[in-house]
C-alpha cells in the first residue's frame, strides 16, 4: 500500500509543474544551432584524431619507438616498429586503427617524448574505413591541421610528481 | 442550402481542416520546444521551420504501405479510416461562427459527443486487428478510459447547455452574450476544468495517454502501423483535438462572440489558446497510473461533475 499523499501537497504539486514549464517558455531558447554555430572546444579535449609532433627546431620526429603506446592501449590498435640509428630510436612505421579508439588518451598519457598528441577537432567522420587507419605519414599531416589539445605526456606525468620543496633563498 | 452548397462547404471545410490539423503538429512542436527551453524545428524553412508540417507529410505519404502477414487484413486498413472519419464527422455539427454551421440540428451538443465517442471504436479495431499483445492490451486500455471518461465529460458537457436551456450550438453562443460561461461563478469554472480534464483523457493525451505509454507498451495500438496508415491515427487525434478546443471555446469561452474583430477570428484566436493550455498540462505532468487515473475519473470527477450539474439546474430552475 502506497503511503497516502496528501491533498494540498498533491495541488500545490500540480500547480508548481505548471509554474515551471511557464517560467521555461519565458526564457530564451538555450539551444545552440550545432552546424551554424559552433561551441569551442574544452582545452583538454579529446575525442577527435591523434598527430605524431615533429620537434619544431631540428624538425626530427619526436617518436622514439618505445612502444609504450602500443602496450597500453586498452583496445590493442596501435602498432609500432622500431629501429635504431643516427644514436636513437626511431618508429619505423606506426600504425593508429581510428575505428576501435575508445578515445581514453592512455597513449597521449605514456609517452616519454610527447610524440603523439590528440588533436583539437571534432568533425572527422569519413566514408571510407581505409581514412580511419591511420599511418605515419596521416597522423604527421594530421597535426599540420588542427592544433593539439593541451594534454602532452609530460605534462600529465609533471602533475603525478611530488611536489619539490621550495627553494628558500638566502 | 441546396445539396450541392452543403457538399462544396463540406469540401472547404474538410480541406481546411486537414490543412490546419497539419499545421496544428507545428504549433504543438514549437510551443513545446518553448515550454523546455528548446526552438522546435528550424532549419526547414527557415527562420521557423514552417515547411516542416510539409516534409513530414510528404514523407509519410513516400512511404510504402505495409499491411503485416497475420493480421486481419480488412479490419487493419478500417481502423484509420474509421478514425479518421469520426474525428471529421464531429465538425459538421460546430458553427464556427455564429451562422456558418456546416449542419444546424437542435440536438448539435448531443450529436457531437456521440460521435466523438465513436472513435474508440477504431482504435479497438486497430488493437484486434494488428494481433500484437501490445497493441491489443494497449486497445483495451483506450476503451477502459474512455468509457469511463464519457460519464464526467456529458456531465461538464451538459452544465452548458443547462446553463443556456438549449442543446443547440447556436443557441448556446447566444446564450453567452452577457457573459462567458467560464465566467459563471464556481459552476462554470468546475464544468470548464473537468471538461478539458475529461476531454484530455478522450483525446488520449498526456497525463492520460496510457493507451501509448511508450515504456510498457512500446508504441500504444498504432504499433504496427507506418506510413500513410500512421498518419490517419495521427490525424485523427489531432482533428479530435482540434474539436476539443474549438467545443471548448463555444461553450465556454463565448465562441465566435466578441468585441471588434469578426467571429471567425475570436473563434481561432481562443480555439489556439485553448490548443496551447492543452499543450501546456501535457508538458507538465507526468503520466499517470491506471488506478490513479481511474480513480481520478470515479472518486473525484464523477461526484464533483453530477453535484455541479445538480447546483446548474437548481440555480436555473429556481431563477425562473
Amino acid at each position: 500500500m502506497a503511503k497516502k499523499v496528501s491533498n494540498t501537497r498533491l495541488v500545490k504539486a500540480t500547480l508548481l509543474a505548471l509554474w515551471f514549464t511557464l517560467k521555461n517558455l519565458l526564457r530564451k531558447p538555450v539551444t545552440i544551432q550545432y552546424p551554424l554555430i559552433k561551441r569551442p572546444l574544452p582545452e583538454r579535449w579529446r575525442g577527435g584524431t591523434f598527430a605524431l609532433t615533429i620537434d619544431p627546431e631540428t624538425g626530427e620526429e619526436n617518436c622514439i619507438g618505445c612502444k609504450l603506446c602500443e602496450k597500453i592501449c586498452p583496445s590493442e590498435i596501435i602498432t609500432v616498429e622500431m629501429e635504431k640509428h643516427s644514436g636513437r630510436g626511431w618508429a619505423k612505421s606506426f600504425i593508429l586503427d581510428l575505428q576501435a579508439c575508445i578515445q581514453c588518451e592512455l597513449c597521449v598519457q605514456v609517452c616519454p617524448t610527447d610524440a603523439i598528441v590528440m588533436l583539437h577537432s571534432m568533425e572527422t567522420p569519413t566514408t571510407r574505413r581505409e581514412d580511419l587507419i591511420l599511418d605515419k605519414d596521416k597522423l604527421e599531416a594530421n597535426g599540420k591541421l588542427y592544433h593539439a589539445a593541451w594534454a602532452t605526456g609530460l605534462k600529465l606525468q609533471r602533475l603525478h610528481e611530488p611536489k619539490k620543496p621550495s627553494v628558500i633563498s638566502r | 442550402m441546396t445539396f450541392a452548397e452543403s457538399v462544396s462547404h463540406g469540401a472547404i471545410l474538410l480541406g481546411a481542416i486537414i490543412g490546419v490539423v497539419t499545421y496544428l503538429t507545428w504549433v504543438e512542436r514549437k510551443f513545446s520546444g518553448r515550454l523546455q527551453s528548446r526552438i522546435g524545428p528550424y532549419l526547414v524553412g527557415r527562420p521557423h521551420g514552417w515547411l516542416q508540417p510539409i516534409a513530414d507529410a510528404l514523407k509519410l505519404l513516400s512511404k510504402e504501405d505495409i499491411t503485416p502477414t497475420k493480421t486481419d487484413r480488412f479490419l487493419f486498413n478500417l481502423a484509420p479510416i474509421w478514425v479518421v472519419v469520426m474525428s471529421l464527422l464531429g465538425f459538421a455539427f460546430l458553427p464556427l461562427t455564429i451562422n456558418w454551421v456546416l449542419v444546424n440540428i437542435d440536438l448539435g451538443l448531443l450529436y457531437f459527443s456521440a460521435i466523438g465517442s465513436l472513435i474508440v471504436i477504431g482504435v479497438f479495431i486497430a488493437g484486434w486487428a494488428s494481433n500484437n499483445k501490445y497493441a491489443l492490451l494497449s486497445a483495451l486500455r483506450a476503451a477502459a478510459q474512455i468509457v469511463a471518461y464519457e460519464v464526467p465529460l456529458l456531465l461538464s458537457l451538459l452544465v452548458p447547455a443547462v446553463l443556456a436551456g438549449s442543446l443547440n450550438f447556436q443557441d448556446i453562443i447566444l446564450a453567452q452574450e452577457k457573459y462567458w460561461f467560464i465566467l459563471f461563478p464556481v459552476v462554470g469554472q468546475i464544468s470548464g476544468i473537468t471538461f478539458l480534464l475529461a476531454a484530455l483523457a478522450e483525446g488520449n493525451r498526456i497525463p492520460f495517454d496510457l493507451s501509448e505509454a511508450e515504456s510498457e507498451l512500446v508504441a500504444g495500438f498504432n504499433i504496427e502501423y507506418s506510413g500513410m496508415k500512421f498518419a490517419y491515427f495521427y490525424l485523427g487525434e489531432y482533428a479530435h483535438l482540434l474539436a476539443v478546443s474549438i467545443l471548448v471555446s463555444i461553450l465556454f469561452l463565448g465562441g465566435p462572440l466578441g468585441p471588434l474583430l469578426s467571429g471567425g477570428v475570436w473563434i481561432a484566436l481562443k480555439t489556439l489558446i485553448v490548443f496551447l493550455i492543452v499543450l501546456w498540462i501535457r508538458w507538465s505532468f507526468l503520466r499517470l497510473r491506471i488506478d490513479q487515473m481511474m480513480m481520478l475519473n470515479w472518486k473525484v470527477l464523477v461526484p464533483l461533475t453530477l453535484g455541479n450539474l445538480l447546483v446548474a439546474g437548481l440555480w436555473v430552475s429556481l431563477s425562473r
